[in-house]
């Protein structure tokens, strides 16, 4: 979508605002600053200025209808800074919502994503939800078009409709959700052997035997290939402070990629698979501390097995304004020729009355040199003022050096606008 | 499986005749917005609703945002979405997932180092190692959509 005529619709729907009892118009201006120098290539000097803009209109007409509204443009003062020209802008989303007192109904028209499916669908039509007479049954239905980009519409279709069926046992905690998503119409290279549409069929389920026990899983089946394309479970414990899980996942991709717009990047055809085994915990040492501990085991048929492991501390001092963290993490190859690396972060975020202020580190140490560099640093700082509750001008002070550039620095001013009449917690 | 798709209209219209003959007229709706403001930081839903049994027949402690909670949030956006948007607007999920992004997560949002956001330091050069371990992770978000940057080398 044209910058121009997002803002048309941006200003068509303010008058409407003018008519709900609950409204939020929020903007990030953002004007960033960014020079790159690397060895052997012209320096680059990129000065895009950013607009975001939301609007939330609630409790329209009688009360159950809202309006939002999402969306940004971009302006390079400098440099070209974008895949796409030197502007460019996108509506996220702009609908709609009509709720129902009972039921957890909602109908919504518009541009509106979707993460039922359990993948994200952008989506210009309607769709509908609601639960059941039976009780613990819930439904929903969508159609419409799906929503194109400017550079990746071959293979877009020219409709997206779907539904999903769930039951979720009132008292003991059973659940059994069915997904289907099916988008036809799609452009497709007459000589590959695909069929012209995506259609999966999805199935969540998730048992909690016993209080503080879970066990999740998920299926998707490609109909359109004809194949199992993912299946996931997790089984997962929480008693008090401590919760404990161990998952497993596994890909097809020559099911999962089938509808890749990038078959370039993600290739059906490598016919690879893969496998994921993992284990996680977290523990609540106290209501100020938590602690974190993750660890991934990838069993790939092409690029052997690797692991990913490591550790994280959040500290939250929230009276006082400060949250912290402290992370650790290893990433190791056991395949001739692929990398392995090590990643250290650490943050300190101060937000109190007036000011804010924010550090951000992070260190990647390679095993192998990339470029004849053994790592990339990068350090964030920021800081911030708000002038009133609902306005805050901060800026962003970035210095990395990376094997891409010698020396990366990146400023970024932005001012954040609020203004809501909204009863309760803003989102 | 093609009896899947050449049933796919019939099931469509039996869903919709049965949500419009069936829906519950029991039970209140979820609020459209969590009645009260949330302290700073990743709320924890157990600690005020400790005693108020289960929310969509979940126990509250299910949704805490715990970082592990955080770290696998797919599962309750797939089943619970009108939980998670009485707190959380559209927007805030276009964070960080889009068709589209202006710039990176982690840019745009420099000053909030707390949240979980996706490709934090230089991940240009990561990403040839974390793509060939773990390629399904790379396509949930730039497989259809958001790849314009992924399309200037790999074309």
């Amino acid at each position: 979508m044209k910058i121009a005529e997002a803002l048309a619709l941006s200003l068509l729907l303010f008058p409407v605002a003018s008519l709900a009892a609950g409204l939020e118009v929020g903007g990030t201006t953002i004007l960033r600053f960014e020079q790159r120098g690397a060895p052997g290539v012209s320096k680059a000097t990129l000065v895009p200025a950013l607009q975001y803009l939301g609007l939330d209109a609630d409790r329209l007409g009688n009360g159950n209808l809202s309006a939002h509204l999402f969306g940004w443009g971009r302006v390079d003062l400098a440099d070209e800074s974008g895949a796409e020209g030197k502007s460019e802008g996108d509506l996220s989303h702009a609908f709609l919502s009509y709720r129902f007192a009972r039921a957890n109904g909602e109908i919504k028209a518009g541009r509106f994503t979707l993460t039922e499916p359990g993948s994200f669908e952008y989506l210009d039509g309607v769709s509908a939800r609601a639960d059941l007479a039976v009780k613990g049954v819930s439904t929903l239905l969508f159609a419409g078009a799906p929503v194109k980009g400017a550079g990746e519409s071959s293979n877009r279709g020219d409709y997206l409709t779907g539904a999903q069926l769930s039951y979720r046992h009132p008292t003991r905690v059973f659940e059994l959700a069915a997904s289907l998503v099916r988008e036809g119409g799609m452009q497709i290279d007459p000589a590959a052997a695909q069929e012209d549409y995506r259609q999966d069929v999805a199935a969540d389920l998730l048992l909690a035997p016993f209080r503080g026990a879970e066990l999740t899983g998920r299926t998707s089946y490609n109909t359109a290939t004809g194949g199992l394309s993912e299946g996931s479970c997790r089984l997962g414990y929480r008693r008090e402070r401590l919760s404990v899980a161990a998952l497993y996942q596994s890909y097809d991709l020559k099911h999962y990629y089938a509808a890749s717009s990038i078959p370039s990047l993600f290739n059906p055809n490598n016919g690879a698979s893969y496998a994921v085994y993992g284990a996680e915990a977290t523990w609540r040492v106290s209501p100020l501390l938590e602690a974190n501990l993750d660890y991934r085991h990838y069993d790939r048929d092409l690029t052997g097995t690797s692991d990913r492991g490591g550790g994280m501390l959040r500290l939250n001092l929230a009276e006082r304004g400060i949250l912290s963290g402290l992370s650790y993490h290893r990433s190791a190859s056991r395949r001739d020729g692929l990398n392995s690396y090590h990643e250290l972060r650490g943050y300190c975020l101060y937000d109190k009355a007036r000011l804010s202020a924010s550090l951000d580190l992070i260190a990647q140490l390679y095993d192998n040199e990339i470029d004849s560099e053994k790592g990339a640093y990068q350090g964030v700082a920021s800081l911030g003022y708000r002038f009133y509750p609902e306005v805050a001008l901060s800026a962003d002070l970035s210095l990395a050096a990376n094997p891409r550039y010698d020396n990366e620095v990146k400023g970024l001013l932005r001012l954040v606008w609020n203004y809501q009449t909204v009863i309760g917690a803003a989102k | 499986m093609k009896w899947v798709t050449q049933l796919m209209p019939a099931f469509a219209l039996v869903s919709l005749l049965t949500a419009c003959a069936a829906i519950s007229r029991e039970g209140e709706s979820l609020p459209a917005a969590h009645p009260e403001k949330l302290a700073q930081g990743r709320p924890l839903c157990s600690e005020c609703h400790q005693d108020e049994g289960k929310v969509r027949f979940k126990e509250y402690a299910s949704f805490d945002h715990t970082t592990g909670f955080v770290n696998g949030h797919r599962l309750a956006a797939t089943t619970d979405a009108p939980l998670c948007a009485a707190c959380h607007a559209a927007s805030f999920c276009s964070d960080c997932h889009s068709k589209k992004t202006a710039m990176k997560p982690s840019l745009k949002l420099g000053n909030r180092p707390d949240r979980e956001l996706p490709h934090r330091g230089e991940y240009l050069s990561l990403h040839r190692i974390d793509g060939k371990v773990d390629p399904a992770s790379c396509y949930r978000c730039h497989g259809r959509g958001n790849n314009e940057l992924c399309r200037t080398c790999h074309r």
